[in-house]
């Protein structure tokens, strides 16, 4: 994949400095078409102390699903804990259990909730995620190289007519002082089959008249985070970004599918309704930086949506939504 | 069966409260137990207190625009002592039905402004984007959203099988503001069976107002707060059109209230509550049968705002000020096979005449949260004090501002 910059050690979100990543991903071995009922998608930028806030912005283009937390983001400029992606159904039990678990641990709040409407493959009506896993899936987040494929939120996602999974990379902003980490997380869950784009050109892909069909809702939803200090609007411009690379897929919104990015710079902490001091410095990051930046998170962005195609395992399909073949992607770059 | 549980709830509490018990026997409808809940207040309009120039629709309610209906549950229960998970219960929930079709399938166009972002509204971005609304509105306390959320997808899934399986889910829109100074907020004591009744059990017709549903444990201006509505109906040549507003009162400090210009705030400064904590939030919801499009109707929910500063309030860094507008006039399908839909719009030159009744019925539906609230005691024995009448009807004599004679 063409990229001005190079990946990062783990090409994943996980290179950028103090992000974490957790998973919950609860197995229904008796379905072959409804694989996973509980899956669940955390993301923590911040460290888990009471009051910090980081620079972040939400971007959406077409929204039709739900991201809690987006007025806050969108007035103050500033996330104050994770991010987690679920499937729509189970939003308000996981912001429920959110709010049973931000009196015991740091969370922020409002608690920020991505529901995906994974109802081509999930039990729209089975169990939903109890108190206990959604805590455990906060508590496992760890900075290892996010674990991708059929797992977490991606459970029940499809795109392009695929299975689809989490996908993450990484871009290092070499050529500015110091070098700065880019990294991205997709979730895609829209697109039919003929709207697959790789490398700037039409996907190789089975005939269109055998592909299960889009979700009712589409949405795909991309993470952004870097340790560049930036204000909100750069963190907006990153996000902005972030869907230009998606875009290079084929994701487009529609009256049914929206796009959804979240950008958070790590290299600024804020403390929420500080009062030691009336005034405080924060590092700020100059135009020529972030215009780097920009290029990095689109490209990490576009690496990161293919991947939620790459990665998920030949078996890991369902009868309707295949893995995508081998060779669909590689024979393009 | 959820009338008279809900019932029974309320009357477990109400000793505390010095409230009149209902008849026992047969459930009672909740605007009855509502009613019970209100004995002794008024709305300020039948104090003599006037809000601009316009006149009311005949309820002076939301539901004076066509097809709106309203349902509240309110939770009180318990006393004393705060003890988590157990209560004391003094929280709800008030369910806004934008029109009287069928919700999921159904679509009014929508806006939502946020004028103060420390809030929650769940559906912000559905209808930021897309610019409709598909579902009730409900409005609770902040740490139920989750609950009211899932509760309210679960039952409008239940209600419609296909919903998620050959037509889009719906996404509810689920507002709120604290109610953690008077209530076992944490512990979350809303039940599946209260959500399904605020909605089922919403009706157009008057709307019950102070410390009932979403509003039963919130506190505006240092006095009891809750649900307030107003409206207003334009004369023929103006358009015709009604708006109608509804408001969750819960924020601002008592030195800057202001009613209909007058400094009551300062006029009044005793009857604190104990905790001096931060201003909190107000979800204020603007319906019109003016034919609106979406961008209309931002402007409208705009103009909510200007009708929260007559009362006086900064809308603090720690508020959420979250506004939404809809418009009844409209309804589309995300069916409709047509290729091309007829929709109304107001014209231009007639936007303004929705202006004025959108921030008076907002002023007047603040007043009224205050006024039609009782004097209440909560967790903790934590008392937060009905503004009182008899001194407001002196203060407004005073300095001319009362309509003696009606």
């Amino acid at each position: 994949m063409m990229s001005a910059f190079p990946a990062g050690p783990k090409n994943s979100l996980t290179d950028v400095p103090g992000v974490r990543v957790g998973h919950l991903t609860r197995r229904d071995p008796s379905s072959r078409e409804h694989p996973a009922h509980i899956g669940l998608t955390a993301i923590f930028t911040i460290p888990p102390e009471p009051r910090r806030t980081r620079p972040a912005a939400i971007v959406t283009m077409g929204g039709r699903t739900e991201v809690s937390g987006l007025n806050l983001v969108d007035d103050f400029g500033f996330v104050t804990g994770p991010i987690v992606a679920t499937s729509l159904r189970a939003l308000g039990r996981v912001h429920d259990a959110m709010i049973s678990r931000l009196t015991r641990v740091p969370l922020g709040w409002p608690p920020i909730v991505v529901g995906l409407d994974d109802g081509r493959l999930m039990e729209r009506r089975g169990p939903l995620p109890t108190d206990e896993e959604v805590a455990r899936a906060l508590d496992a987040a760890s900075d290892e190289k996010v674990e991708e494929g059929v797992v977490g939120a991606a459970s029940g996602l499809v795109a392009f007519g695929y299975k689809s999974g989490v996908g993450s990379a990484s871009r290092q902003v070499v050529g500015v002082n110091p070098t700065y980490t880019v990294g991205a997380l997709a979730l895609l869950n829209m697109g039919r089959r003929e709207a697959l784009r790789v490398g700037g050109a039409a996907a190789r892909v089975a005939p269109s008249a055998s592909a299960a069909p889009p979700p009712l809702l589409g949405s795909a939803v991309i993470v952004v985070a870097t340790d560049a200090p930036l204000d909100d609007r750069q963190c907006r411009l990153l996000a902005t970004a972030s869907l230009q690379g998606l875009g290079r897929l084929g994701a487009v919104p529609g009256t049914r599918e929206g796009l959804v990015a979240y950008a958070v710079s790590t290299g600024v902490l804020m403390t929420r309704g500080d009062r030691t001091a009336s005034q405080i410095e924060l590092p700020y990051s100059p135009a020529p930086v972030v215009g780097a930046l920009t290029e990095a998170a689109a490209d990490a962005a576009e690496e990161a949506g293919l991947r939620t195609l790459t990665s998920v395992a030949p078996t890991a399909g369902t009868p309707s939504y295949p893995a995508m073949p081998r060779g669909t992607a590689e024979r393009r770059q | 069966m959820t009338e008279t549980m809900t019932r029974r709830r309320i009357l477990k509490g109400a000793g505390g409260l010095g409230l009149i018990p209902l008849a026992t026997g047969t459930a009672a409808p909740h605007w009855a137990q509502d009613r019970a809940i209100t004995i002794g207040r008024a709305r300020a309009r039948d104090l003599g207190i006037r809000f601009g120039d316009l006149a009311p629709g005949p309820l002076n309610a939301i539901t004076d625009v066509q097809g709106v209906s309203v349902g509240h549950t309110t939770i009180i229960k318990g006393e004393g002592p705060l003890v988590e998970g157990k209560g004391p219960a003094r929280t709800g929930v008030t369910a806004i039905l934008p029109h009287d079709g069928d919700l999921p399938r159904t679509a009014v166009a929508a806006a939502v402004y946020d004028h103060n972002g420390n809030g929650e509204v769940l559906g912000s971005l559905q209808i930021r984007d897309a610019g409709f609304i598909a579902s009730p509105i409900l409005i609770t306390g902040t740490y139920n959203i989750g609950r009211v959320f899932d509760y309210t997808l679960e039952y409008l899934l239940s209600k419609d099988p296909a919903l998620g399986q050959t037509y889009p889910p719906p996404v509810p829109i689920v507002a709120e503001t604290s109610d953690a100074s008077l209530n076992d907020s944490q512990g979350r004591l809303i039940t599946r069976a209260d959500v399904v009744a605020a909605i089922e059990q919403a009706r157009p017709g008057p709307v019950a107002e102070g410390a009932v549903g979403g509003g039963t444990g919130m506190v505006a201006y240092q006095f009891k707060g809750g649900i307030g509505t107003s409206s207003r109906r334009l004369s023929a040549e103006r358009g015709g059109w009604t708006v109608g507003v509804l408001v969750q009162a819960n924020h601002g400090e008592r030195p800057v209230l202001r009613i209909d210009g007058v400094p009551v705030g300062r006029e009044i400064p005793d009857l604190l509550p104990g905790d001096a904590g931060p201003a909190k939030s107000i979800i204020i919801v603007v319906a019109t049968d003016a034919p609106l499009l979406p961008n209309q109707l931002f402007r409208l929910a705009k103009r909510a705002s200007m009708g929260l500063a007559r009362t006086g309030a900064v809308s603090s860094h720690s508020s959420g000020d979250i506004f939404l507008a809809f418009s009844t006039s409209n309804r589309l399908s995300a069916e409709d096979g047509r290729p091309l839909v007829p929709v109304r719009v107001v014209s231009d030159g007639f936007i303004t005449a929705l202006y004025q009744p959108t921030v008076e019925a907002t002023e007047e539906a603040i007043v009224n949260a205050m006024t039609m609230a009782v004097t209440m005691k909560g967790k903790n024995d934590h008392v937060v004090h009905a503004l009182p009448l008899d001194r407001l009807v002196e203060v407004m004599r005073r300095h001319g501002r009362l309509q003696e004679a009606r």
